[in-house]
């Protein structure tokens, strides 16, 4: 018999392969993924019980979103509890935000998130929020909001335009489990109240913040969040100056808007601009310890044309622009000032952790001497650019 | 003549430099080496450059002598054999751990369940007949998959830099050199595939313009240790949260937001992955053809084929795959610190040597024509 050429070798060597690969891609060697088999959660919520916790998941499918729910002694069991009571098993590839109960603290919050990232059952980069009462609830008025949209496209929108710093999972667990001990959830909250118009409903879309539910005569809409909770030693709602301070000098989200009073002639001219460039930094010397907030704001002065018309005119607005981009500095350090207060019992803005990091020989000693920062000497550094 | 160009030399550089320390590689080093994981990552990458370099040196002194002949004219065919057979255990054993990397790779990121052995049959194959190729396909496949590579690490880079928070890395070294002794220590099995380049002695065009492929070599070593650098950062305060296989697929869904957008890290991982079945090529090459000069052609092709048989049986039979990386790191770090760093150095000897002898050659006919 001939013996084949190495060419007819080649050809026959390809064909065994796409032969075996076509032979593996029909055989059930990997268990199926089916989608009817699997719940789709888009957003999930936790509460903290005396003896355990409560899931309630956001579950997507094709005639739109409902609630399912799970309990246990810790994560892990309630996740197994709310796959066996539901006959299948919770998908969490898509789970865009976690939302915790109002109750829950850093010792709940921590084996939580370390449970889920762990496992990877959730994208460590989703949003974790905190809800205004108990996140049960919460998810069960978001999910009126309608379908396709609901919390967690709100969430998306959130991150870059809300004038709170919204952290992922990874970014909480971090700052829980690291030196800061501390991290601030923004709080979202869902309010029902009468449409006393009785008008249609509106749709939801994704760039709409806030929803209208389909129910006659009651509307339910999600609040834009203003205000954070930092958790660490205790639970503690910031105020919206400290919870703006903090989203300043957070590397996520853009700004949004940012007031500010300008002092003119003996008139106090409050003045409106979009933050359209952002940078901020944190240095902490070894001391008490010593802490500078550096930021660098560029500003699109939204005022422009009210503030020709009480000023005389567009030249004017040139010499004027650099009391204006003071203004905005000064509002900007107020901000800066209240986040610091509200650090130097929950620190919220990673002071102990930027200390560890740049001094870490001197911040064992700090350690072994209580690693309080009540004491730290905080200062500001804001630069603002008009543009 | 089986030869590879300067250009297919340079690419293979490149593609062997980060082809396998993209997997499991930095979750390890986290994990081991806490926040001097970065450091221990820059030392043995400059090691590996300088490995490189003293590669590059034994091909352009060898001239026309392959490595086999190379080392056979200078200390002896038995010699010469012996220390081919070592170095085929070697490339055996470590062609498993590689394996072992992909397995859980393929496990803990692309499916949702473990894979079994039988799901790399394929890819078993296509190393087997990789082995029998000679060495200028390895360079053809070079230079067909690097822009696709190439475009895969651009996209993540531009996917994951961006977010990243380099200032985390921090602090480094806190606590003394432990670390740093420690990965030191434990990881060579990772390194030192520049060896297998050892297999174009004698077979590369370019003289000593090889020596560009240290820059090739160090562009990639300079995208590794970027992506590492992010998954060090993000990950450096909580690196129980990372199992081995994890890898950087971690922080590609992390920065990318893939509950959003979807698994557009597999997309980039595809294009990745043909380094991988590259660099696993060249091992399973350099393996066949240790065995082939060792014990001849015919039953060197025949041991060969046993050897990979038993590797995938010993894979099918791997239960607990992080126990297996675990051993690699305690019980081959040794193996590998002589084999791959040792070859080279056996290589520049065997110059030196046959240079010598040359001398003497000359020297003695000279004094025999007077």
């Amino acid at each position: 018999m001939k013996k084949p050429d190495a060419k007819t070798k080649s050809r026959l060597l390809i064909l065994l392969l796409a032969g075996i690969l076509v032979l593996l891609a029909f055989t059930p060697l990997v268990p199926e993924a089916e989608i009817a088999s699997c719940m789709m959660v888009t957003a999930l919520g936790i509460d903290a019980e005396e003896d355990g916790v409560t899931l309630t998941a956001v579950m997507t499918g094709g005639s739109g979103e409902e609630n399912v729910h799970g309990e246990g002694g810790n994560v892990t069991d309630a996740l197994a509890d709310m796959n066996e009571r539901y006959g299948r098993t919770a998908e969490f590839g898509h789970c865009g935000a976690i939302v915790l109960g109002a109750e829950m603290s850093a010792s709940d919050i921590l084996p939580a998130l370390e449970s889920l990232l762990s496992s990877s059952e959730v994208n460590a980069g989703c949003a974790v929020l905190s809800a205004g009462g108990r996140a049960d609830e919460f998810m069960r008025s978001a999910v009126k909001l309608g379908s396709g949209s609901g919390v967690t496209d709100y969430m998306g929108f959130a991150d870059d335009g809300a004038p709170v710093p919204v952290p992922t999972a990874l970014g909480v667990l971090t700052a829980l489990a690291g030196k800061s001990r501390a991290a601030a959830l923004p709080v979202f909250s869902v309010s029902e109240s009468s449409d006393e118009s009785g008008g249609q409903p509106s749709g939801n879309s994704g760039s709409d913040d806030s929803g209208a539910s389909a129910q006659e005569g009651e509307k339910t809409e999600l609040a834009p969040p203003r205000v954070c909770r930092a958790i660490g030693g205790g639970i503690t709602e910031l105020t919206e100056d400290a919870t703006y301070g903090l989203m300043l000098m957070s590397p996520r989200g853009k700004g949004g808007l940012i007031d500010a009073v300008w002092e003119h002639d003996g008139e106090s001219i409050p003045l409106l601009g979009e933050i359209t460039g952002k940078s901020a930094s944190l240095e902490v010397s070894p001391g008490s310890p010593d802490v500078s907030m550096r930021l660098n704001l560029t500003v699109r002065f939204a005022d422009r044309y009210s503030v020709i018309e009480r000023t005389g005119g567009e030249n004017v607005i040139r010499m004027i622009a650099p009391e204006i981009a003071e203004a905005f500095a000064a509002s900007a350090e107020r901000k800066l000032a209240a986040a610091a207060e509200a650090a130097r019992s929950e620190d919220v803005l990673g002071v102990r952790t930027e200390f560890y990091r740049s001094h870490p020989k001197e911040y064992k000693e700090f350690e072994r001497n209580g690693a309080s920062i009540a004491g730290a000497v905080f200062g500001y550094d804001v630069n603002v650019k008009i543009s | 003549m089986d030869k590879v160009s300067l250009r297919q030399f340079v690419l293979l550089t490149f593609l062997l430099g980060m082809a396998m320390k993209m997997f499991n590689l930095p979750v390890l080093m986290l994990r081991l080496c806490g926040k001097d994981a970065f450091v221990v990552l820059i030392v043995e990458l400059g090691i590996d450059l300088a490995l490189l370099a003293l590669v590059v040196a034994v091909v352009v002194l060898s001239g026309e002598k392959s490595f086999g002949e190379l080392l056979e004219s200078a200390f002896g065919k038995t010699a010469a054999s012996a220390i081919f057979l070592v170095a085929a255990a070697f490339w055996l054993v470590k062609l498993y751990f590689m394996l072992v990397d992909v397995r859980l790779f393929f496990s803990n990121t692309v499916f949702p369940a473990d894979v079994g052995a039988p799901h790399l049959i394929p890819f078993m194959l296509f190393l087997a007949y990789f082995a029998t190729r000679p060495l200028s396909s390895a360079g053809r496949l070079a230079e067909t998959i690097t822009p696709f590579v190439a475009v895969g690490i651009i996209v993540l880079g531009a996917l994951t830099l961006p977010h990243a928070d380099l200032g985390a890395l921090r602090p480094m070294l806190a606590d003394g050199g432990e670390g740093v002794a420690k990965g030191l220590r434990s990881l060579p099995v990772w390194f030192g595939d520049f060896t297998l380049l050892l297999a174009a002695t004698g077979r590369a065009k370019g003289g000593g313009k090889l020596a560009f492929s240290l820059v090739s070599a160090a562009a990639a070593f300079v995208c590794l240790a970027l992506m590492s650098a992010v998954l060090f950062a993000s990950y450096g305060d909580v690196p129980y949260l990372l199992a081995y296989g994890h890898s950087i697929s971690s922080i590609a869904q992390y920065s990318i937001g893939s509950f959003r957008f979807g698994r557009t890290d597999l997309v980039v991982f595809c294009l990745w992955l043909g380094a991988v079945f590259l660099s696993a090529g060249m091992t399973a090459m350099f393996y066949a053809r240790c065995l082939e000069y060792a014990l001849g052609r015919r039953a060197g092709r025949i041991i060969a084929f046993v050897g990979a048989a038993a590797v995938f049986v010993l894979l099918a039979l791997t239960v607990n795959l992080n126990l297996a990386t675990e051993y690699a790191t305690e019980f081959f770090a040794l193996p590998a610190v002589i084999v791959q760093y040792g070859l080279p150095f056996a290589g520049l000897a065997a110059v030196a040597v046959n240079a010598v002898k040359r001398r003497k050659r000359e020297k003695t006919g000279r004094k025999n024509k007077e």
